[in-house]
């Protein structure tokens, strides 16, 4: 199947995306899907920008301080006005992701922590069994960007990362290997939304 | 004991029958709240993971979250 753009970009319009977690991964990849022209885009995270995000979260400097939802929103409006963006600054819960995530097509999990990061897919893939999430998982550290790969657990679930390298003090996250997987991830949500094959 | 063959992510293995996916979760080493588990396309929430039996044949995915993101 091939599309023309005009078709692309029309889809791509009337699409949503949510994504749990504004970090490095998931402010990437809402950068992207704004740029590529994805119309509706639901963010949710209940931090603030602090100094140690900017060299790789898509912030600035004078937002430090600045819930992340907020501050994200008001880049994205920099880059495109033609957006409705939808600011939830909570902690996701079992309890607020059916709400929160009612409208969106696709989910983007793009948390830090390894149980909300399972807990929010667990519940994702309860509520919303027809709508596919794209997970993170094994980003940091400086090896090879080559391992950074996607699989499909199940029709509707994908995970991207090695599954392994973990985040820690001597394994910190580099702006360029988790830009490989937050254009990964952004990628196949595109993907996802025309309705072509994943992968 | 008698082994059922079941599929870990793709791959072949063989388990002691009657096994639970809070004890496969063990012998892997793995901790049950960092982990997305599905049996045969379906999700398997974590409180059910101690009264899940595995059968022989099944089609397991387990999914690694590490911190990250």
């Amino acid at each position: 199947m091939s599309l023309s753009n005009k078709q692309i970009l029309k889809r791509l319009k009337s699409s949503s995306v949510g994504i749990a977690g504004l970090g490095g991964i998931g402010s990437g990849v809402a950068l992207s899907l704004a740029r590529a022209g994805v119309g509706h885009l639901v963010l949710v995270d209940f931090d603030i920008v602090d100094e140690s995000n900017i060299l790789r979260q898509q912030y600035f400097r004078s937002q430090i301080g600045s819930p992340k939802v907020f501050a994200l929103k008001e880049n994205i409006l920099k880059i495109r006005e033609d957006i409705t963006i939808t600011c939830h600054d909570i902690r996701l819960s079992p309890q607020n992701i059916p709400q929160i995530f009612k409208d969106v097509d696709i989910a983007i999990e793009a948390l830090d922590c390894p149980e909300e990061k399972a807990m929010f897919v667990e519940k994702f893939r309860l509520y919303f069994p027809q709508k596919p999430v794209i997970a993170v998982s094994g980003i940091a550290g400086i090896d090879s960007g080559e391992f950074i790969v996607t699989r499909r657990v199940s029709d509707n679930f994908f995970i991207i990362g090695d599954e392994v390298s973990e985040q820690s003090s001597d394994n910190l996250l580099w702006p360029t290997r988790i830009g490989i997987a937050f254009s990964k991830q952004a990628h196949l949500a595109l993907r996802l939304l025309l309705g072509l094959d994943p992968i | 004991m008698e082994k059922i063959r079941v599929f870990i992510n793709g791959k072949e293995n063989f388990l002691d029958s009657n096994i639970n996916i809070l004890s496969l979760l063990q012998q892997l080493n793995l901790k049950p709240e960092r982990v997305a588990v599905e049996v045969n396309k379906n999700v398997i929430p974590k409180e059910d993971f101690e009264e899940y039996i595995l059968r022989d044949g099944d089609k397991i995915e387990i999914v690694r979250f590490v911190g990250g993101g």
